[in-house]
C-alpha cells in the first residue's frame, strides 16, 4: 500500500472530477502564461524599436490621434509639404533625417495596396547644399554636435534595404518602387520586375527584410510621384524627424514647436509610454484573470475533494482500519491535489505560449518565444493552489473514525 | 529601283522629322525669368530670384528689402517668378518651389551656384552675405555637381598646386568627381570665406582644405599633404559616426574605395 500507488488510483478511477478540476488549474495558467508572454516580447520590441530608431519625432496635422508609430502615416489627413522644406532650411540641432510620408490606396493588377511615397535623402543634401557655406555646418543630416555627416566618398555603398531599418534611403528613382516582404510574396514580385500603379509602370527597386511591421505589407515610392500620380498634390500625412542622439535632441521639440506651430509634435517617447501603459496594464489583468480562474480551480477542487471524501467514507474507514494513519490519508489527498497542481501547471504553460505564440504575430506583429520562467511559475501556483483548496478535506477525511464509520 | 528610291525616301523623311522633334525638345526657348539669370551670369552678376505665389503682404515686403537693398549694387539683379507661371515652370521645378514656403528667395551666383535660399522673409543683412566671393561660388557650385573639392589657398598666383593635391586630381578612382579651387590667401575678397572654413587667410605656404558632398570639411592640411592621407582622410569621412554616444557608432562600417 504505497502512497503513490493510492494517489494514482485515486486519480484514474474517478476521471470526470479529475479532470474538471485540472482544466480549471490549467485555464488559469493558460491566461497567465500568455498574457505574460506577449506583454513581455512587446515590451522587448518596443526597446529594440527606440534602440533602433533613435529620438524619432513624428510631425502630424493637429487633428490627428496617434497610437501605433508604424501606422502614423495611415490616418488620411494631411499637411503641406513646404513644412518639410522649412525644417529643411532651419538646420535645428540634432536632426539627423528628415522623412516625410504619403499614404495612398492604389491597384497591382486588381490587389489593393498602400503606397507610401517616401523623399530620399539626396533631396534634402540638394537643398541643404543651397545655403551656401551653411552646409558644412548643421544642415539636416548632419552633426549639429552629435554625429558627423558621412561624406559621399563614390563607394557606391547605399543599400535601399536601409529602408527597412533607419527609414530612410539614399537615392529613389522617380519610377522605382521598393516592396515589402509580405507584398512582395502576395504579388510575387521580385527585384526588377515591372509593376503597373496609378497608370504608371515602375520598376521594382528591391524587397525589403521581414521587419514584424506594417511595412511589410506596403510598396514604397518617390513621394513626387506618388504625389502627382494621384492627384494628391503638395502634401505629407506625417515627416518622422530621426535625432542622432538624445543629448542633442534634448532642445528639439521646442525649436520643432516654435517653427511649425501649426502642427501636432510627437516624440516616440509619447508613443512608447503610451504602448508600455497598455501592457502594463495587460500584465496586471493577467495576474487578475490568473487570481480569478485559480480562484474557480481552488474552489472546483475543494468541491470535488469534499464530495470525494463524503462519498468514500466506507473507502478511507476500511484503509484506516487495516493500518492506514491518518497522516497517510492526509498525505494522499494532498499528492491528489498536488499532481492536479503541477499537470495543471505544466499543461497551462504549454497551452499559454502556444496561444501566445499563435496570437502574437497575428494581433500585434510579434514573434514570442517560450519563457522557461513562466513553467515554474505557473506550476509553483498551481500547486499551492490545489494544495490550499484540498487541505480541510483531507483533514476532514484523515478525521474519520473507522468505527463510526461502519456503523453507519 | 523605284521601290528602293521610295523605302530610302521615307526613311530619310523620317529621320529628319525625328531630328528636328528632338532638337525642338533639346532647344526649348528660355523663360523669361531663365534669360535674365543668363544675362545675369554673363554680365558677371548675382540673380536674386524671387519666387511668390501672389502679391500678398510677405510679397511685397521682400521684394521691398530686395529692391531697397540691392537696387543700388551693380553686381546683383532680381528676378521675379510667380510660381504659377507656365512658361517659368522649368525654373520652378529646379528649384522645386511648389514645395517651398512662400515667398522665397534664391541667390544664384555667375557661375549657375546657388549660394542661399531665404524662405519667407530675408533681411538686408542676409541679402548682403549671399553675394560671395568668386572662390565661395566655384566651391558651392562644385559641392551641388557633388564633386569632391580640394581648396589650394596659395601664396602667390604662381606657387604649384601642392603635389597631393595634383596626384589626387590625377588618380583614375577621382579625377571626374574632383574639383580643384584656388585661391590667394592673401586676397582681401576671399579673407571673410578663408576664414570661415578654418584656413587662416595671408599664409606663406599653401594650405589644401578638402570638403566633399553633401557639405562635409574633411580636414585643412599643409603643402606636404600627401595622396595616401587626403584618400585615408576621405574614407575616414565616409564612416556616418565616430561619436560612440551615436546610435550609429557600432555599425560605421563604410570602407575606402577599392582602388583597380
Amino acid at each position: 500500500m504505497k502512497l503513490r500507488h493510492m494517489i494514482w488510483k485515486e486519480l484514474w478511477q474517478r476521471p470526470t472530477p479529475m479532470l474538471t478540476s485540472l482544466l480549471a488549474v490549467t485555464l488559469g495558467v493558460t491566461a497567465l502564461v500568455a498574457i505574460q508572454n506577449i506583454t513581455v516580447f512587446t515590451e522587448r520590441k518596443i526597446a529594440g524599436d527606440m534602440e533602433s530608431l533613435g529620438a524619432n519625432v513624428l510631425v502630424l496635422p493637429p487633428s490627428v490621434t496617434l497610437q501605433d508609430y508604424y501606422g502614423a502615416d495611415m490616418h488620411g489627413q494631411t499637411m503641406p509639404e513646404e513644412y518639410v522644406t522649412r525644417l529643411a532650411f532651419a538646420r535645428l540641432p540634432g536632426v539627423e533625417n528628415l522623412a516625410p510620408k504619403l499614404c495612398v490606396e492604389a491597384d497591382v493588377d486588381t490587389i489593393p495596396v498602400t503606397l507610401t511615397g517616401i523623399l530620399p535623402r539626396s533631396e534634402f543634401q540638394a537643398k541643404a547644399a543651397w545655403q551656401g557655406l551653411g552646409m558644412l555646418g548643421n544642415a539636416v543630416g548632419s552633426d549639429a554636435g552629435c554625429c558627423a555627416t558621412a561624406a559621399d566618398t563614390g563607394a557606391g555603398d547605399d543599400d535601399p534595404n536601409s529602408l527597412a531599418t533607419t527609414r530612410t534611403i539614399a537615392e529613389l528613382g522617380d519610377r522605382d518602387v521598393i516592396l515589402g516582404r509580405d507584398l512582395a510574396s502576395q504579388l510575387g514580385a521580385k527585384t526588377g520586375d515591372s509593376l503597373s500603379l496609378l497608370g504608371d509602370d515602375f520598376t521594382v527597386l528591391t524587397v525589403l527584410p521581414a521587419t514584424g511591421t506594417i511595412d511589410d505589407g506596403r510598396m514604397f515610392a518617390h513621394l513626387h510621384s506618388v504625389q502627382d500620380l494621384s492627384g494628391a498634390g503638395p502634401v505629407v500625412n506625417v515627416i518622422e524627424i530621426m535625432a542622432c542622439c538624445e543629448d542633442s535632441a534634448g532642445d528639439l521639440i521646442t525649436n520643432l514647436s516654435a517653427e511649425l506651430p501649426e502642427t501636432r509634435i510627437v516624440t516616440i517617447a509619447q508613443v512608447v509610454q503610451t504602448q508600455i501603459a497598455v501592457n502594463g496594464l495587460m500584465s496586471r489583468l493577467s495576474w487578475v484573470f490568473l487570481s480569478i480562474l485559480l480562484l474557480v480551480g481552488a474552489t472546483s477542487i475543494a468541491s470535488v475533494m469534499y464530495a470525494n471524501v463524503t462519498e468514500r467514507r466506507k473507502e478511507i474507514g476500511t484503509l484506516m482500519a487495516i493500518g492506514a494513519s491518518r497522516n497517510f490519508v492526509t498525505q494522499m489527498f494532498l499528492g491528489k491535489a498536488a499532481v492536479l497542481g503541477l499537470v495543471g501547471g505544466a499543461a497551462g504553460f504549454v497551452v499559454g505560449t502556444i496561444v501566445a505564440a499563435v496570437l502574437g504575430p497575428q494581433l500585434l506583429g510579434i514573434h514570442v518565444q517560450p519563457m522557461p520562467m513562466l513553467l515554474g511559475v505557473g506550476m509553483g501556483t498551481a500547486t499551492i493552489v490545489a494544495v490550499a483548496a484540498s487541505l480541510l478535506p483531507a483533514r476532514r477525511a484523515a478525521g474519520l473514525d473507522p468505527c463510526l464509520v461502519f456503523n453507519d | 529601283m523605284k521601290r528602293t528610291f521610295n523605302q530610302t525616301a521615307i526613311a530619310l523623311t523620317m529621320t529628319l522629322v525625328t531630328a528636328c522633334f528632338a532638337m525642338t525638345q533639346t532647344a526649348r526657348a528660355a523663360s523669361p525669368a531663365e534669360q535674365a539669370i543668363q544675362a545675369a551670369s554673363a554680365n558677371n552678376q548675382f540673380a536674386f530670384v524671387m519666387f511668390y505665389r501672389g502679391n500678398d503682404a510677405a510679397t511685397q515686403k521682400m521684394h521691398g528689402t530686395l529692391r531697397s537693398s540691392l537696387s543700388s549694387r551693380q553686381d546683383a539683379v532680381i528676378v521675379p517668378v510667380q510660381i504659377g507661371d507656365v512658361s517659368e515652370q522649368a525654373l520652378v521645378k529646379q528649384f522645386d518651389a511648389t514645395r517651398m514656403p512662400m515667398p522665397a528667395t534664391a541667390t544664384v551666383a555667375p557661375n549657375g551656384a546657388v549660394c542661399s535660399v531665404f524662405p519667407r522673409r530675408v533681411t538686408e543683412q542676409q541679402l548682403a552675405a549671399a553675394i560671395v566671393s568668386p572662390g565661395q561660388t566655384q566651391i558651392l557650385k562644385a559641392l551641388q555637381d557633388r564633386k569632391l573639392v580640394l581648396l589650394c589657398a596659395q601664396p602667390t598666383a604662381g606657387a604649384p598646386v601642392p603635389v597631393g593635391v595634383q596626384q589626387f586630381q590625377a588618380d583614375k578612382l577621382y579625377s571626374n568627381r574632383t574639383e580643384v579651387v584656388t585661391v590667394l590667401a592673401n586676397d582681401p575678397a576671399e579673407a571673410e570665406f578663408l576664414t570661415k572654413i578654418g584656413v587662416k587667410p595671408g599664409q606663406p605656404t599653401p594650405v589644401v582644405a578638402f570638403m566633399a558632398p553633401p557639405g562635409v570639411m574633411v580636414g585643412t592640411f599643409n603643402a606636404n599633404v600627401s595622396f595616401d592621407v587626403l584618400a585615408e582622410k576621405l574614407a575616414a569621412a565616409g564612416k556616418c559616426c565616430d561619436d560612440e554616444n551615436c546610435k550609429h557608432h557600432q555599425s560605421a562600417s563604410s570602407k575606402q574605395p577599392s582602388r583597380r
